[in-house]
């Protein structure tokens, strides 16, 4: 192949949730990601296709748009990519205007405007497999000629008529190379600002168009069936069942997690046992290997589980169709923050994490909402949240009975959690609206995607997806931070070389460490939060990521125990830390609900705030986002433990 | 100065024509606001001559256009949102915005 040719592109160009991803993901088998709400691709994606003719193509995953006139910074990013001024100009491009079969009519109004550009043009009716349930026929040869155009009419999901697409794109590419020069024309009618008559007469041509092109096979007319919506948007039972699949969430959550967290737990304990045995008792190495990296790692890799759950239930949220479903549930609230309608599929992208959620927020039209989107989204609990709220919850709350014998009390408390995450996120955007970056209340305009059933295949390999990242970070950034902490635990080793230390010897070596002195010195800043120097040192090393507090711990209480001992579990090893001066425990309900609210607001990842970088494009904002999160957070903490404190718990 | 009476009224009857005009969604007995539309029922939409607001005219673009079918499905809870059927396609919008457009009603 010559390697100097650029490879001619196919940009798939359609409304929102139109089955664009879906399509390229077939062509390309990549696994961006597809999920039945509008709006869920924001930035472009490439992969490379190949063609029955051995031909290299690229194609082009693009964010969906209703029009081309482009409102918001994703619509902004097709439109450019539609008029070819993205990557070199010397690349030809074909667009393959992805038409859902379902919604014709909507469809094609973006078609109009792509045929005026007179560029390479192709139509890609998707949704064949949902038409053909409905009992509709679609007469694509009629609809070819009438638009001078092909049309290829395909389903994702079941693969018919793919490669027919396949034969239309390599047609094209054969063209491409028997032409010189690619023809290339900018037409900038369509970009301006449509009127509303404009907007007319392009539905009155559609019209015209789609005049005996369906045909309703079915002869009997439909009768008014049930509909999901009548009670899912009802409106008393649509709230009551919106509470209900949170509460199923939680509950499982909790509860679904356990047996399998405590597996690996006991699984890693047993590991780390015969590992220890192939060392002798003072051997750095070894202390190194079980103490450090396996108490360290595994304390991490035991939440799995957890991650896995809440994955499954955002999966089944998104490709049901529901998601949208809650957005118009839960639209009044929103719009009484003053925060865009459009905001609420980042915000709860938050609870995954605040990254993707970020870049979400390109869906928001106007900039000031966008931005206070931006800033409230990391005060949803993200994933990376759970292993430390799984810990103390496991360690301080498990063992009460539940409430009125089935909610337990852990759930309650993990579901407090996202809570005071949502109320604080809401707060904070009512504050930002009304004082720093006013404007008008936004609006909502979302189109509510027909229910499908998730595809079981997809959303296993999207929850493994999540599983491998958060290996990969377990291997990596864990690892290393682990690795660094058992230095700072273990030195300046003590000089009294004994091979056997008891307990309490063991305690004043961690004490007189590196990290030990490090804690010491924070402690002030936040004893009155009533953490010690152990967790200070913990909040110090999750700013890397809040997954490291849990491997801190981990590293600590692994050193912490003396080698006669059996090895005891994080869990037990939290649960029987004893404060020396008070002779009582150190994580009491109160202390652990005050970590724990500490950590659902403070700003601890430097990769939410490199996002906040990139899509504000200024350092003041993700400065202030640091600030204003990480003030919250001392706040909130110190209220509830003073008055805790002061109320006697 | 005499004023012919021809000219008067033809002065007038503009006025009240152009008055008419103006008020034409208001005043036409079977056109109401989609925002107070009654809900489970179809009619006809009406636009206002020239939108100007760009969520009317992304909304227009989406295919609720001056004379297409529309159904109101239902109002969000707490005075929540707007669920329409229009253009073979389900929306969703808030009263803001519904209440820049008109429905008339179909008997
Ligand atoms: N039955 C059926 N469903 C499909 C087909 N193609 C896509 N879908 C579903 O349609 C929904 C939207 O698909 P996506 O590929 O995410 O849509 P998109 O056009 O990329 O949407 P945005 O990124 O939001 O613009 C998903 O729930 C898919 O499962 C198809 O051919 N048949
Ligand atoms: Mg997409």
């Amino acid at each position: 192949m010559d390697t100097f040719k650029i490879k001619p592109r196919v940009l798939l160009v359609g409304n929102p949730n139109a089955g664009k991803t879906m399509l390229f993901n077939r062509l390309t088998g990549l696994k961006a990601h597809v999920a039945n709400y509008p709006g869920i691709t924001v930035d472009l994606r490439e992969g490379n296709l190949n063609l029955p003719s051995k031909n290299q193509v690229c194609v082009v995953d693009l964010p969906g748009t209703y029009s081309l006139y482009s409102r918001s910074e994703d619509e902004t990013v097709t439109v450019k990519g539609v008029l070819g001024q993205l990557g070199p100009s010397s690349i030809s491009d074909l667009i393959v205007a992805v038409v859902d079969a379902t919604q014709l009519k909507r469809n094609l109004y973006l078609v109009s405007q792509l045929l005026d550009l007179k560029k390479p043009l192709l139509l890609a009716l998707t949704m064949m497999d949902e038409v053909q349930r409905q009992g509709i026929e679609i007469k694509t040869l009629l609809l070819s000629q009438r638009l001078s155009v092909p049309v290829v009419s395909l389903s994702s999901v079941t693969g018919v008529g793919i490669d027919a697409l396949l034969v239309e794109i390599d047609q094209w590419v054969k063209l491409q190379t028997a032409q010189v020069e690619p023809s290339r024309s900018t037409h900038s009618q369509t970009l301006h600002k449509p009127s509303a008559t404009d907007i007319t007469k392009r539905y009155q041509q559609i019209e015209v168009w789609l005049q005996g092109v369906l045909k309703n096979t079915i002869k009997t007319p439909k009768k008014k069936r049930f509909c999901a919506d009548d009670i899912l948007l009802h409106l008393f039972w649509g709230p009551i069942f919106l509470i209900l699949v949170f509460a199923v969430m939680f509950e499982s959550l909790f509860l679904g997690a356990t047996p399998f967290m405590n597996g690996i737990e006991n699984g890693i304990s047993y590991f780390s046992n015969i590992v220890r045995s192939f060392f002798p008792d003072d051997s750095l190495i070894g202390s190194l290997i079980t103490d450090g990296i396996i108490s360290g790692v595994g304390s991490v890799i035991v939440f799995i589980p957890l991650i896995a759950i809440l994955f499954l239930f955002i999966g089944v949220l998104e490709d049901s169709g529901y998601l949208a479903r809650a957005t118009f549930l839960l639209d009044r609230f929103m719009s009484k923050v003053g925060l865009s309608g459009r905001a609420f599929v980042p915000l709860l992208s938050g609870f995954a994490c605040a990254v993707p959620a970020i870049m979400a927020t390109r869906v928001i039209e106007s900039k000031k909402d966008r931005f206070v989107t931006i800033l409230v989204t990391p005060l949803m609990s993200c994933s990376a949240r759970l292993p430390i709220y799984g810990l103390l919850i496991a360690a301080v709350f498990a063992s009460a009975p539940p409430l009125w014998g089935f909610i337990e009390i852990g759930a309650l408390v993990m579901l407090s959690m996202y809570g005071i995450g949502i109320i604080a996120a809401f707060g904070v955007a009512a504050l930002l609206k009304r004082f720093v970056l006013k404007g008008p209340t936004p609006s909502l305009i979302l189109e509510l995607p027909p229910y499908r059933m998730p595809r079981w295949s997809s959303l296993a390999q999207n929850i493994w997806t999540r599983i491998w990242l958060f290996l990969r970070e377990a291997g990596t950034v864990i690892l290393a931070m682990t690795i660094i902490l058992w230095g700072l635990f273990t030195f300046p080793r003590n000089e009294t070389q004994q091979t056997t230390k008891n307990q309490s010897e063991i305690q004043a070596q961690i004490k007189n460490s590196y990290a030990g002195q490090l804690g010491q010195l924070i402690e002030p800043v936040v004893a009155p939060l009533g953490f010690d120097w152990k967790i200070s040192v913990g909040i110090l090393s999750s700013f890397a990521a809040r997954e490291v507090f849990v491997s801190t711990l981990g590293v600590m209480y692994g050193l912490g125990h003396s080698q006669d001992e059996t090895k005891m579990t994080l869990k037990e090893a939290i649960q029987n830390d004893i404060n020396p001066q008070t002779g009582k425990p150190v994580y009491t309900p109160l202390v652990a609900l005050s970590l724990m609210i500490f950590y659902s607001l403070a700003m601890q990842c430097m990769s939410t705030l490199a996002a906040t970088k990139k899509e504000t494009k200024s350092w003041r904002w993700p400065a202030f986002q640091f600030s204003y999160m990480t003030v919250l957070a001392w706040l909130c903490s110190f209220a509830l433990f003073q008055a805790g404190s002061a109320l006697g718990f | 100065m005499q004023i012919p009476p021809q000219a008067i009224s033809n002065q007038i009857n503009i006025l009240i024509m152009s008055i008419k005009t103006k008020m034409r969604p208001f005043r036409h007995p079977k056109e109401q606001r989609l925002s107070d539309f009654p809900c489970g029922k179809e009619g006809i939409l009406r636009t206002l001559p020239a939108p100007t607001s760009p969520e009317v005219l992304r909304l227009l673009e989406m295919g609720m256009v001056d004379g297409s079918l529309i159904k109101l499905l239902r109002r969000g809870p707490f005075g929540g949102p707007l669920h329409v059927a229009v253009c073979g396609t389900q929306l969703c919008l808030r009263q803001k915005e519904a209440a820049l457009f008109f429905v008339q009603w179909i008997d």
